[in-house]
C-alpha cells in the first residue's frame, strides 16, 4: 500500500537529530556547563527522541488498513551522487525498525537515566555523556537507515562510539587496548561487509532496502540476485559476525567490558551488538535466497550459542559472565535467523535488550555498591545489604534462564521451536531447472512447495541440520541457566566474602539507578506477554489472542511478503503437541541446570572444587577461552609485526650491506661511513632509487627477467 | 615533413602575442606571483625586531584570492591549450590551483608562532611558500613538458629551503640536504626522460607528443624509436614517483618529514603529493595514451607499474608506520601508504579510458586528505617545549586532555585519515576502492578487484597507528611538559581543517559535483577519452537539469 | 642528411680546438712563471676545493657575488635578444606587447635586487 506520509515523514528525522544535538551541546559546552543541566541535556535528548519514536510509532498504525501498516520514510538530503553511485540520507520506519527504535530509545533513556546516579562523581561527565548521546545517534542511523549506506555509516559510527566509550574512560594501558582491539576486530567485520554492498550494488545497482526487496521477493527478478546471494550473504554475514561477536570475530566483546558498565549494558548488550541480527532480519530476502547461507547462519550461531556458554560457566569476573552470555544469546539470534524465524530472532532481540540491560545494570549496581569490585569470589551474601538489587537481578537471572513467565522463556522457546521445525522452500522463475536448484530441492524440501499445510518429508542434510541446532540450542539453554544461576547464587547468596573494609561500605545505589531497574525488571517479566507459544495462545479468549501472537502479527508484514521462498512447519499446521513437548524439553532443562546451580553453590559448596580437581584440563582450556586470542595472535597479529619488522630492516639496510659496494667497501670505509652517516645516506637512497628503477625498466623491457 | 611545418607554424605563432583571452591561464598564478613581490617589497621595509604576523596573514589573504580566481575563471575555461600551447586553462587545472592556494595558506597560517619559537622569525619562509604555490599553478595547467618541468622546478626548490629552513636544528639541515640531493637527482632523472622522449618524438607539446607516437607505433621499422619513448615515459614516472612518496621512490620521505618544521611537512605532503598527481595525470593521460606504452592486466606499461607501486606503497606504508615512536615518522609512512590508495585510484581509473571519469575519487580524495593532514600536522605544530616540537607518541601524552578542543581536531584528523565515516577521509577511501571495484567487475579482471581488497585490509591494520594517536594524547600520563604556542593562526587553521573534514564527509554533494566537473573539463585528451567525457557531460547536464 | 650540411659545424669545433691550444700553449711556453698556493689551485671561489670540509672554512660572501653576478648576467642573455628582435616585433605591430613583456621582466629582477640589497647582499662584510 502506499504510505500516508510519502518520503517526507519528518518526525524520523528528529528521532534521529535529537541525540546528536545532546551530543553537540554536552561535546562542546559541557565542561562549563552546570554538571545537573548536563544530565538534563543527555536525557532530554533521549526522551525527546524517545517521545518522537512514538509519534512516529502512533502515525505507522495509523496509516494501517487492518491488514499492513506499510512504512513511513524521510529523505533527509541526496548524499552522494557521482554517475554509477547514487546515495541520499533517508530513513524508513516499518514494523522492523519500529521494533528496534523503540528498544534503543526506550532502553538507552533508561540507562541514561541511570548512568546519571552512576557516573554521578566522575568529573568528566559532560563527555561521557556526549559519547553516550553520540552513540545513540550512530545506533539510530543504523536502524533507521533506508539504505545500505546509511545503515553502514551508523554501523562504523556506533563502532566508534563504542571504542571511545571502551577506551577513553580509564587511563590504563589494558583498557585503552581493549578499545583498540574491540576497533580493529569491528574494521575487520566493517571490510567484509563492505565488500558484500559492494559486490550487491555493482549487481542491481541499488541499495535502497525497499528496491532491493522488490527485487528479491519477485520470483522472476530474483534470479537476477541468486547468483550472489551466496557470496554477498557471507560477506555481510562476516560484518555481522564481527559487530554481534559471533565466531570468528567474537573475541573483542568480553574485553570491551573494560568500558563502564551502564555502556556495556546499552552498547554490548542491548542494541549495538544485536546490529548484526537486525540487518540480517532487515535483508531476510537475500538470505533466504540460498539454503545454503541460513544453513552458514544457522550452525555458526549454534556453535557459538554452546561455546560462549561453556567458557561463561568458569569465569569469575561478573561482567565477564555477563558478557559471554551476551555472545551465547546472540548466538541463539543467529540461529533463529538461520532456521528462517526472523521473527523469532526479533523477539529475543528485544527481551534480550530488557533483561541483559536489567542484569548488567544490577551488576553496575553491585559493582557500585562494592566499589568497583567485580570479582564474584569476593562477594556473597550481598541480598541483606542491596535487597532492591537482589531482586532486579533475580528477575533477570529468572528471564534469562528460560524459566515459564518471564519473558525469556517465550524468545527462547520461540527459537528452539522454530529450530525443530522450519523447513526451507525456495521458488525462483528459471531457476527450478538448474542444477543448483535440483540440489537444493533434493536436500532441503522434497515435496517443494505444494506440500504447504501438511506435515513434510524432509530428508537428509535439511533434518540434520534442524536437530543439531535444536539440540545444542536445548544444551545451552540449560548451561544458561546454570552459569547465571551459579552467578546469581556466588553474588547473592552464602557468606560475604569481601574484606571488612569493603563490607562497611556496601550501599544501596541512589534511586536514579533503582528507577532504572525497576522499569527494566517489570520490561523484563512482561516484555514476552506478546508471543505465547502457538499451543497456549490457542486457548486464549478470542479477544486476546491477537495479542497474545502481537509480535508475529506487527512483523507478519516484513518477514512474509516474499514470493520466493516460505518457511513451513514440518509437523503441519496446528502441531499443537509437538510444539508443547519442545517447550517442556526447555522447561525441564533450564530446571535441570538451576538445580544444579542451587546443589553446587549454595548446598554443596564444596562441590565446585572436587569437579575442579577432576577437570583441570578441562577447566584450564575453559578459563583460558579455548585459547582463541593466542592463536589469532598467533595467526595474524604476528605476522604482521614480523612482516612491518621485515620491512622496517629492508627499508634502513637493504642498500647499505647487499647493495652499495658489499663487504671490502664496508670494512675499508667503515668508519667514515660512521662519521659521515648521514651525506652517506643520502649516496644510499640515490644508489636506491637508481636501482628500483633499474628494476622497473628491466621489468618493462625484459619482463621475463623478473620470473 | 608535417613536423618541419608545425614547427614553422609555431614559430610564426611565438611571435604573435597571445589573444586576449588566453591571459586568463596565468591569472591564478600571476596574482599569487604579484602577491610574492609585493611581499618582499613589504619586507623590505619591515621593521627589525616587531613580529611578521601581518606578513604572513597578507600572503593568506593573497592566497585566498588567488584561490577566489580560480572560482572566478570556473566558467570561462578554454578548449585549446593557451600561450603557444604551454599552458590550459581548464577547470582540471583550477580545481588544482585553488586547491595548492588552500594548502599553502592553511600551512601559512600554522607558522608564524612555530618560527618565533625557533627563533627564525623570517619573511623568506612566507615567500618560499607563495613561490612555490605559483610553480604548483603552473604545474597542474601545463600542456608542454617545458612548462611542467619548469614548473615542477619552481614547485620544488622553494620546498628544498623550506625543509631545511630551522637551519640552527640540525636535523632539518639534514632533511634539507637529503630532499634537495634526492630531489635534484630524481628531476635529472625525469628531464632525461623528457629529453628522451623529445629525440624520439621531436616534440615537448604533451599533444603532439601523444600524436606523434601514434605515427610511430603505426610506422615500420621505427622500433628503436619507440623503445627510447618507453624508457622515457619510465623516467618521467619515477620522477612523479618520486614527489608523491610511491614506494620504492619513497625513501627520503621518513627522514625528511621527521627534521623539516612540522607546517612544511603539512605543506609538502598535501599540495606537493597533490599537484605531482595532477602533473601525472596531466602528462600520462594526455601525452601517452597508446596502448602499447599503457599496457594495463600486466601487459607492462604504465598503468601496471601504477598497480605495482600502489600495492607496495599500501603495504610497506601501513605496515612499517605500525613500528613507528615518532609521530611524524608515522605520519610520513602513512602518507606513502595514502600515496598507494590514490595509486591505486589512478590505476584503476586509467586502465580504460571508458573509466576516465573515476577520476574524480583522486580529486576528491586528495580533498579529503589536504584538510584531514594539515589538521594534524596543525595540531602537532601547535605544541611546542623550548623550541622544540611534538614528536614522538609519549610527547602527546595527556595533551588531548588539557587542550579539548586540539583533542578534538586531532581526533577528527585522525579518524579522517583512517577512513571513519562521517568524515572526508571514508568518503575518499569509499570512491577510491569504488571505482576499483567496479573496474575489476566491469572489466572482470580480478587483479583490481584483489588490489582494492589489499587497500582495505592495510587500511584496516592502518587504524591501529592512528588510534594510537588518540590513546596517547588522551590515556598515557604526561611525560613531558608541553605549551600550547598561543597564537590565532593555527587556530582558524586547525578550525578550518576540521569544519571541511566533517562538512566532505557528511555534505559532500558539491565537492563531488565540483570534481566531476573539473574531470569532465578536462583538455587535451584522446578521442576515446573525450567519448567517456562527453557521457559524462550528458549525465552531469541531466542531472543538474532534473533539479 | 649529407655529411656536407655538418662542414659549418666540424670546422668550427676545429677552430675552437686550435684556438685554445694555442692559447695554453702559448702560455705555458711564453708566460713567466712565480707560482704561489693560491696560483696553483683551481678556480673554486676562493676556496680550497680538496681540503677536508671541517678543515677549512669558506666564506659565503663569494657564493652571494657568484650567485648574484650570474643572475645578472643570464638578464643580460634574456635581454640582448629581445632588443635585436624588438625591431621586427615593432614592425608586425606587436611593439608595446613585447616591450611590456620585457618590462614586467625587469621589474621583478629589480624587485630581487632591491630585496638583495636590503639583505645585506650587496655588502662585503
Amino acid at each position: 500500500m502506499e504510505p500516508l506520509y510519502s518520503d517526507s515523514f519528518y518526525f524520523l528525522g528528529l528521532i534521529v537529530l535529537m541525540p546528536l544535538l545532546g551530543a553537540i551541546i554536552n561535546g562542546l559546552f559541557g565542561a562549563k556547563l552546570p554538571r545537573n543541566l548536563v544530565n538534563w541535556v543527555a536525557c532530554g535528548a533521549m526522551a525527546l527522541s524517545f517521545a518522537f519514536a512514538l509519534v512516529s510509532l502512533q502515525a505507522l498504525v495509523n496509516q494501517g488498513n487492518g491488514e499492513e501498516v506499510g512504512h513511513l520514510s524521510y529523505t533527509a538530503f541526496q548524499w552522494i551522487f557521482s554517475g554509477s553511485l547514487n546515495a541520499e540520507i533517508a530513513f524508513l520506519f516499518d514494523p522492523l525498525s519500529a521494533v528496534l527504535v523503540l528498544i534503543i530509545t526506550g532502553v538507552g533513556l533508561l540507562i541514561h537515566i541511570y548512568s546519571t546516579g552512576y557516573m554521578a562523581e566522575d568529573p568528566s561527565k559532560w563527555r561521557y555523556f556526549a559519547y553516550l548521546n553520540l552513540f545513540v545517534f550512530a545506533m539510530l542511523l543504523l536502524a533507521l537507515g533506508k539504505n545500505m549506506l546509511v545503515t553502514f555509516i551508523g554501523w562504523e559510527g556506533v563502532g566508534m562510539a563504542s571504542y571511545l566509550l571502551i577506551g577513553f574512560w580509564y587511563s590504563d594501558a589494558d583498557k585503552a587496548a581493549a578499545g583498540q582491539k574491540a576497533f580493529i576486530v569491528n574494521r575487520v567485520g566493517d571490510f567484509f561487509f563492505l565488500l558484500g554492498m559492494f559486490i550487491l550494488y555493482f549487481t542491481v545497482g541499488t541499495w535502497d532496502y525497499l528496491e532491493l526487496e522488490a527485487l528479491a521477493t519477485n520470483t522472476a527478478t530474483a534470479a537476477l540476485l541468486l547468483p550472489v546471494a551466496l557470496p554477498v550473504g557471507v560477506l555481510i554475514f562476516l560484518g555481522c559476525t564481527g559487530k554481534s561477536a559471533q565466531i570468528p570475530l567474537y573475541v573483542w566483546l568480553p574485553d570491551a567490558m573494560a568500558g563502564p558498565t551502564p555502556v556495556s549494558a546499552l552498547i554490548h548488550a542491548a542494541t549495538m551488538v544485536t546490529a548484526g541480527v537486525f540487518l540480517l532480519s532487515r535483508i531476510n530476502w537475500i538470505f533466504t535466497l540460498d539454503p545454503n547461507l541460513m544453513a552458514i547462519v544457522a550452525v555458526v550461531g549454534s556453535l557459538t550459542a554452546l561455546m560462549a556458554a561453556t567458557i561463561a560457566i568458569v569465569q569469575t569476573d561478573i561482567k565477564k559472565v555477563l558478557a559471554y552470555s551476551t555472545v551465547s544469546q546472540l548466538g541463539f539470534m543467529f540461529m533463529a535467523v538461520g532456521v528462517g524465524s526472523f521473527t523469532a530472532a526479533v523477539f529475543h532481540l528485544m527481551t534480550h535488550a530488557f533483561f541483559k540491560a536489567l542484569l548488567f545494570l544490577a551488576a553496575g549496581s553491585v559493582i557500585h555498591g562494592m566499589h568497583h569490585e567485580q570479582d564474584m569470589r569476593k562477594m556473597g551474601g550481598l541480598k541483606k545489604y542491596m535487597p532492591w538489587t537482589h531482586a532486579a537481578f533475580l528477575i533477570g537471572t529468572l528471564a534469562i534462564a528460560g524459566v515459564p513467565f518471564f519473558a525469556g522463556f517465550y524468545s527462547k522457546d520461540f527459537i528452539l521451536w522454530s529450530a525443530l521445525s522450519n523447513v526451507h522452500v525456495l521458488n525462483v522463475v528459471g531457476v527450478l531447472e538448474t542444477a543448483q536448484m535440483e540440489m537444493f530441492t533434493t536436500t532441503l524440501a522434497p515435496a517443494v512447495v505444494a506440500a504447504e499445510g501438511h506435515a513434510l518429508e524432509v530428508l537428509g542434510g535439511a533434518l540434520f541440520i534442524n536437530w543439531f541446532v535444536f539440540i545444542v540450542g536445548v544444551l545451552t539453554a540449560g548451561l544458561t541457566a546454570f552459569y547465571m544461576f551459579r552467578a546469581y547464587f556466588m553474588t547473592f547468596h552464602g557468606e560475604c566474602r569481601a574484606d571488612e573494609e569493603t563490607k562497611s561500605h556496601i550501599h544501596e545505589s541512589p534511586s536514579a539507578m533503582l528507577v532504572a531497574l525497576l522499569v527494566l525488571s517489570f520490561l523484563s517479566v512482561v516484555g514476552g506477554y506478546i508471543g505465547w507459544p502457538h499451543f497456549i495462545a490457542a486457548v486464549f479468549p478470542k479477544g486476546l489472542k491477537y495479542y497474545a501472537l502481537g509480535l508475529e502479527h506487527w512483523l507478519a508484514e516484513v518477514f512474509v511478503v516474499s514470493d520466493t521462498y516460505r518457511v513451513i512447519g514440518r509437523f503441519g499446521e496446528h502441531p499443537y503437541l509437538a510444539e508443547g513437548l519442545a517447550a517442556a524439553t526447555s522447561v525441564i532443562i533450564a530446571g535441570v541446570g538451576i538445580g544444579l546451580a542451587y546443589l553446587m553453590y549454595v548446598k554443596r559448596t564444596d562441590l565446585p572444587g572436587v569437579i575442579h580437581a577432576r577437570v583441570t584440563k578441562l577447566h584450564y582450556v575453559l578459563s583460558n577461552k579455548y585459547f582463541v586470542d593466542e592463536g589469532y595472535f598467533a595467526a595474524f597479529v604476528r605476522p604482521t609485526l614480523l612482516i612491518g619488522k621485515v620491512m622496517t630492516w629492508f627499508d634502513k639496510n637493504i642498500i647499505s650491506g647487499l647493495l652499495v659496494g658489499g663487504a671490502a667497501f664496508m670494512t675499508q670505509n667503515l668508519g667514515r661511513i660512521l662519521r659521515n652517516l648521514q651525506s652517506g645516506n643520502v649516496q644510499r637512497y640515490a644508489t636506491y632509487i637508481s636501482l628500483a628503477l633499474a628494476l622497473v625498466v628491466l621489468a618493462i623491457f625484459y619482463p621475463g627477467c623478473l620470473a | 615533413m608535417t613536423m618541419q611545418l608545425l614547427s614553422t607554424l609555431n614559430t610564426l605563432a611565438m611571435l604573435t602575442p597571445p589573444q586576449g583571452a588566453e591571459f586568463a591561464a596565468i591569472v591564478p598564478g600571476m596574482i599569487v606571483t604579484l602577491v610574492a613581490l609585493a611581499f618582499i617589497l613589504i619586507d623590505v621595509f619591515h621593521r627589525k625586531g616587531t613580529p611578521r604576523d601581518y606578513l604572513a596573514y597578507f600572503s593568506v589573504i593573497g592566497l585566498g584570492v588567488g584561490a577566489a580566481s580560480s572560482w572566478y575563471l570556473w566558467d570561462g575555461t578554454l578548449e585549446a591549450p593557451t600561450f603557444f600551447g604551454m599552458l590550459y586553462l581548464d577547470r582540471f587545472a583550477l580545481f588544482f590551483s585553488a586547491l595548492a592556494c588552500v594548502s599553502g595558506a592553511l600551512a601559512i597560517l600554522c607558522s608564524p608562532a612555530v618560527l618565533r619559537s625557533h627563533r627564525m622569525d623570517r619573511g623568506e619562509y612566507y615567500l618560499l611558500v607563495l613561490f612555490s604555490v605559483v610553480g604548483m599553478i603552473f604545474m597542474a595547467a601545463s600542456a608542454d613538458l617545458l612548462s611542467l618541468f619548469i614548473a615542477f622546478e619552481i614547485m620544488s626548490i622553494p620546498i628544498y629551503v623550506l625543509a631545511g629552513f630551522l637551519r640552527e636544528d640540525s636535523r632539518s639541515a639534514e632533511a634539507s640536504m637529503k630532499y634537495f640531493v634526492l630531489g635534484a637527482f630524481s628531476a635529472a632523472l625525469m628531464l632525461y626522460g623528457i629529453a628522451l622522449i623529445y629525440g624520439a618524438t621531436g616534440t615537448t607539446n604533451l599533444e603532439m607528443i601523444a600524436q606523434n607516437l601514434y605515427y610511430l607505433e603505426g610506422g615500420e621499422g621505427q622500433h628503436a624509436g619507440f623503445g627510447l619513448a618507453m624508457l622515457g615515459v619510465l623516467l618521467i614516472f619515477s620522477g612523479f614517483a618520486f614527489k608523491v612518496a610511491a614506494v620504492p621512490f619513497h625513501i627520503w620521505t621518513p627522514d625528511v618529514y621527521t627534521g623539516s618544521p612540522t607546517p612544511v611537512v603539512g605543506f609538502m605532503a598535501t599540495a606537493v603529493k597533490a599537484i605531482a598527481f595532477a602533473g601525472l595525470l596531466r602528462v600520462f593521460v594526455v601525452a601517452f595514451p597508446l596502448d602499447v606504452l599503457r599496457g594495463g592486466f600486466f601487459g607492462y606499461g604504465w598503468i601496471d607499474i601504477a598497480f605495482a607501486l600502489a600495492a607496495f606503497s599500501m603495504v610497506l606504508g601501513n605496515v612499517v608506520a605500525l613500528l613507528q615512536n615518532n609521530v611524524k615518522r608515522m605520519l610520513a609512512y602513512s602518507s606513502i601508504a595514502h600515496a598507494g590508495y590514490l595509486l591505486l585510484g589512478f590505476t584503476a581509473a586509467n586502465a580504460h579510458p571508458r573509466f576516465f571519469l573515476h577520476n574524480d575519487a583522486i580529486l576528491f580524495y586528495l580533498v579529503a586528505y589536504t584538510f584531514g593532514t594539515i589538521g594534524s600536522f596543525a595540531v602537532l605544530s601547535y605544541f611546542s617545549r623550548r623550541g622544540e616540537s611534538v614528536e614522538t607518541f609519549e610527547d602527546l601524552g595527556q595533551l588531548g586532555i588539557k587542550y579539548p578542543m586540539m583533542g578534538l581536531v586531532m581526533g577528527i584528523s585522525i579518524f579522517s585519515a583512517a577512513g571513519i565515516p562521517p568524515t572526508a577521509g571514508f568518503l575518499g577511501k569509499f570512491y577510491i576502492f569504488r571505482s576499483a571495484i567496479d573496474v575489476g567487475m566491469q572489466t572482470d579482471e580480478f587483479s583490481f578487484i584483489g588490489l582494492a581488497i589489499l587497500g582495505v585490509l592495510s587500511s584496516v591494520a592502518g587504524v591501529y597507528y592512528y588510534l594510537k594517536v588518540l590513546i596517547y594524547m588522551y590515556m598515557k600520563p604526561e611525560k613531558r611538559a608541553f605549551r600550547p604556542l598561543e597564537h590565532t593562526g593555527p587556530k582558524v587553521a586547525m578550525v578550518v581543517c576540521a569544519v571541511m573534514t566533517l562538512y566532505l564527509g557528511i555534505f559532500p554533494a558539491r565537492a563531488i559535483e565540483i570534481t566531476q566537473e573539473s574531470i569532465i573539463d578536462f583538455q587535451g585528451v584522446s578521442s576515446a577519452v573525450q567519448a567517456t567525457l562527453d557521457l559524462g557531460q550528458q549525465a552531469l547536464e541531466a542531472r543538474q537539469a532534473a533539479e | 642528411m649529407l655529411i656536407a650540411n655538418y662542414i659549418p659545424l666540424i670546422l668550427l669545433v676545429l677552430v675552437a680546438i686550435a684556438v685554445v691550444g694555442g692559447i695554453i700553449f702559448a702560455a705555458e711556453f711564453f708566460g713567466p712563471k712565480n707560482p704561489t698556493r693560491e696560483k696553483l689551485m683551481p678556480y673554486e671561489s676562493g676556496s680550497d676545493p680538496l681540503s677536508e670540509p671541517q678543515a677549512s672554512r669558506f666564506s659565503v660572501k663569494f657564493y652571494m657575488v657568484a650567485i648574484s653576478f650570474i643572475l645578472f648576467d643570464l638578464e643580460t642573455v634574456f635581454v640582448i635578444p629581445w632588443a635585436m628582435s624588438w625591431r621586427e616585433s615593432a614592425a608586425m605591430g606587436h611593439g608595446f606587447y613585447s616591450f611590456a613583456v620585457m618590462a614586467l621582466f625587469l621589474a621583478i629582477l629589480t624587485i630581487g635586487l632591491v630585496y638583495e640589497w636590503s639583505q645585506g647582499g650587496l655588502e662585503w662584510d
